[in-house]
């Protein structure tokens, strides 16, 4: 896993979190580092927001630190904890106008006029709800609401800003622009964001580092063009985009590491199997990203004759899926204007992939799944 | 078009007829309250004679006075005990044996109530600590079964209640005894109004439990009652229609203060 772009705020330690048989947090340790962008993703019931529970202080691990500037606050109340949090419901207070809402916090500190009223107008103006101080939030839009949840949340200038699945409840229009613009203001406050999210396209497009989890267990923690590049885990290279996976065994021989599978070989880059700890015999898959997959003429001398057997027409690229001789079915994208764009269905080609795109995963798919948390 | 008026025509004949066997006797009362003549019978002019008559009257006004002190502490008590049991009730326990315990005060017979208060009190206050009973024993009463109006009520409240509200109060630096008064109080305030007025109301007109409470002190219905066994008076009327109207006025408010938000 890659060291944290700049010095830690949080170490998180070893976290563990049971709620009855259920492990929401299997021994999680990761660093969140200053002026980051830091996404948690994974499915339902994988301790994402369990974890952002416990860093915000409602939850209690079971064992494990929490290190702000070297101190466990594992224990801390939350209201004791320079961490800010964004609900997911966004958790207004009806009864409240939208700049008493923004000015709770700083209330609570004991923050006066005419400080108080200045902070509230620059944290509402920050998100371009300058004029709607007096509005209750039952008169506000969805959009609107959000954007005062955020300045609340940043007010106080927290150390974390945790963001529990902050664009869940927008329309996918307004969620595209709302993902750059928390992109911009992450970078234009300089605080660190840690953000909760299913989406994995949401967590690409936003997080300059990325835990993915799944069974309470942080799988891999990179940045998105890792993650999307080189998925550590079966599990990961499915979770995030659309990959060719093939199960198999490892094998060093002569010619290098290879998989194999189903009667074939797959050339490996040997670095990255023993990087991902594998040894000789290790039951492993190979990823392929779709887009990876080249297409030649079934002449050509390259890469392993293939018979297209689906099509699908996306606009700006076909999709095609290609049975392998033996069986395996491979999926392809070839983008519009790019040689073999216009294959139909029975199609003979040869498919073929650099050695380095074909990404030796773990195989961690075939554990009895536990229950969902 | 024709069924549809004539149905609305029966609708508006039925709900004419209800309001009138509701309320026809007690605008009798009414009317009769200000009767000149105090018979039943005979119209003698508009007068307010029998109120000015209970102005006059000093055991009348001592009642009032007992029984509006009963009604504000007994309300008072029975909405924090009640508010703060609708709270545990709604977040620690899923268990409906508990929430009919809680309930069951408010649909028992006031008589059974009453009876088992008094044999209650006799046997642990006047019988072992020797205290005679009085207006305190009857605020004691009204709490028993107020407590548990008022716990309904809160909790009609309580279940669109989004604790997420307090989750970020206590984020956003407040303890929780400030986010208790901050934040959860204001919220569910009009539940807790409602309550109240609902407690109040049934307080100052109770009758049954605190005849039978009360030792030798005097609330106002009882006065009313002892004053009726020498016939209905016409002050009567004039008191009976002051009573109407504050719980009138007390019930509109708490359904006021009750309506949900959009």
């Amino acid at each position: 896993m890659t060291e944290p772009i700049g010095a830690a705020i949080v170490r998180v330690e070893e976290l563990r979190k049971e709620f009855g048989a259920v492990r929401a947090l299997d021994r999680v340790s990761l660093e969140i580092a200053e002026n980051e962008f830091f996404a948690l993703l994974g499915p339902s019931g994988c301790g994402k927001t369990t974890l952002l529970r416990c860093l915000a202080g409602f939850e209690r691990p079971d064992s494990g630190r929490i290190l702000l500037d070297g101190r466990d606050i594992a224990r801390v109340p939350p209201y004791r904890r320079p961490f800010n949090m964004m609900f997911q419901s966004y958790a207004l207070f009806p009864h409240m106008s939208v700049g008493e809402n923004v000015g709770y916090g700083l209330r609570q500190e004991r923050v006066r006029e005419p400080e108080l009223g200045r902070r509230v107008a620059d944290a509402l103006d920050m998100v371009q709800l300058g004029g709607l101080a007096r509005r209750r939030p039952h008169q506000l839009s969805g959009g609107q609401r959000q954007r005062v949840a955020l300045a609340r949340a940043l007010v106080k200038r927290p150390r974390l800003l945790l963001l529990d699945e902050p664009l869940a409840a927008l329309d996918r229009k307004l969620r595209g622009q709302m993902q750059l613009e928390l992109k911009r203001l992450q970078a234009a406050v300089g605080i660190s964001f840690v953000i909760v999210t299913h989406d994995q396209e949401e967590a690409l497009v936003m997080a300059d580092r990325a835990a993915i989890m799944d069974r309470g267990r942080v799988l891999q923690l990179d940045a998105p063009a890792e993650l999307y590049e080189r998925p550590a885990t079966r599990f990961v290279a499915s979770f995030i985009g659309e990959s060719n996976l093939v199960p198999g065994r490892i094998s060093f021989g002569e010619a290098g590491a290879r998989l194999e599978a189903s009667g074939r070989a797959f050339a490996l880059d040997a670095g990255t199997v023993r990087s991902r700890g594998l040894r000789d015999g290790d039951r492993a898959a190979i990823a392929i990203r779709p887009e990876r997959v080249g297409i030649a003429a079934p002449d050509a001398e390259i890469g392993e004759p293939a018979e297209v057997a689906e099509v699908v027409y996306l606009g700006s690229n076909r999709r095609y899926t290609v049975r392998l001789a033996g069986g395996p079915e491979l999926v392809v994208r070839v983008q519009a204007g790019q040689p073999g764009d216009d294959l139909v269905p029975g199609d003979r080609v040869r498919v073929h992939w650099p050695t380095e795109h074909a990404v030796v995963v773990v195989d961690d798919t075939t554990e009895e799944p536990e229950e969902d948390a | 078009m024709r069924d549809r008026s004539l149905a609305r025509g029966w609708l508006a004949a039925h709900f004419g007829l209800v309001l009138l066997f509701l309320y026809a006797p007690v605008a009798v009362l009414a009317v009769l309250s200000f009767n000149a003549s105090g018979q039943p019978f005979a119209w003698g002019g508009f007068s307010l004679r029998w109120y000015e008559s209970l102005v006059g009257n000093a055991t009348i006004q001592q009642a009032v006075v007992a029984t509006v002190v009963v009604g504000i502490v007994s309300t008072l008590v029975a909405t924090v005990i009640g508010t703060l049991l609708a709270i545990g009730l709604e977040r620690t326990t899923r268990s409906s044996l508990l929430d009919a315990g809680v309930f069951v005060p408010m649909i028992i017979p006031d008589i059974v109530l009453a009876i088992a208060l008094l044999s209650f009190y006799n046997l642990v206050f006047t019988g072992i600590m020797g205290l005679g009973l009085g207006l305190w024993s009857v605020i004691l009463s009204h709490v028993v079964f107020s407590i548990a109006f008022v716990a309904a009520i809160v909790r009609t409240r309580l279940r669109h209640f989004d604790a997420s509200i307090e989750e970020a109060s206590m984020d956003l630096g407040a303890t929780p005894v400030r986010t208790f008064f901050g934040v959860t109080l204001p919220v569910i305030a009009p539940g807790v109004i409602a309550g109240a007025l609902i407690a109040f109301t049934l307080s100052i007109d109770e009758f049954v439990i605190a005849f039978f409470t009360a030792g030798t002190a005097v609330t106002f219905p009882i006065r009313i009652y002892s004053m009726i066994r020498f016939g209905v008076t016409p002050e009567i009327n004039a008191i009976a229609t002051i009573v109407v109207a504050v719980s009138i006025v007390l019930v509109f408010v708490s359904q006021r203060v009750g309506r949900e938000e959009p």
